[in-house]
């Protein structure tokens, strides 16, 4: 347990399929907005956008076709990047043996985070230690 | 709720409970002699600990015995609940997609 939420997913599309799922506009309305996607970049802005909870500033963040997306989007409809809180949300992707791809996905950021701004890769350091702390 | 993410997301608080997972108890002095920071600093951090529930402290004649109490943290856990389903939903729908357009 930790302040970041884990899945391990596997899909038998290759990891170049899954990626264009991940990353495409047109392919991410089919599953996750219900509008307003865009086409992920490198360093790309846009908005997610669902009927029934608003539209959420996201900014993908690192970008490394087919293997490791990330990107931050605020916690609260109509807030911004830079004031409202976010959390980042990352996708690894790895072939699976025989076929397939595993995907890793990380949502992390949910507390408070008044150090974010002190030390962001010594924050990451120490969310990692207090997740192994939390699962000991 | 709120007091115990204020706790945790500090780095010296953070790195605080990581060293009492490892200690069954340890005093002021152990806490603070590893951190390049007062005791009072250091005791300020322990006082947000404790106003979370995340410690306990008990006085031993002139010692004061920080011990860590987890239980409060696995509100964390239930509160992230939602948000781990809202994503089971959508990974679903990823799956399904992938299915319908191989």
């Amino acid at each position: 347990m930790t302040d970041a939420i884990e899945k391990r997913l596997e899909f038998d599309a290759a990891p170049e399929r899954v990626w264009k799922a991940l990353t495409e506009g047109d392919e991410l309305v089919q599953w996750f907005p219900d509008a307003g996607a865009f086409d992920l970049r490198s360093g790309a802005t846009g908005a997610f956008t669902w009927a029934d909870h608003g539209s959420h500033a996201v900014r993908v963040e690192v970008f490394e076709p087919p293997t490791y997306l990330a990107w931050r989007w605020v916690s609260q409809a109509g807030t911004d990047l830079e004031s409202g809180h976010s959390t980042l949300v990352e996708f690894r992707l790895g072939a699976r043996p025989g076929g397939g791809t595993i995907v890793d996905l990380r949502e992390s950021g949910f507390v408070r985070e008044e150090a974010r701004q002190e030390n962001v890769s010594g924050w990451k350091h120490e969310l990692a230690e207090l997740a192994d702390f939390l699962a000991g | 709720m709120e007091p115990v993410f204020q706790a945790i997301a500090e780095p010296t608080r953070r790195a605080l409970l990581a060293r009492l997972r490892s200690a069954p108890e340890l005093t002021l002095g152990e806490l603070s002699d590893p951190l390049a920071m007062t005791r009072q600093a250091v005791s300020k951090h322990l006082d947000v600990l404790a106003g979370a529930g995340l410690i306990e402290v008990q006085w031993r004649g002139r010692e004061k015995f920080h011990r860590l109490n987890a239980a409060p943290l696995r509100e964390v856990g239930d509160w992230l609940a939602p948000y781990a389903a809202a994503w089971d939903r959508r990974l679903e729908r990823l799956e399904r997609h992938l299915e319908e357009n191989a």
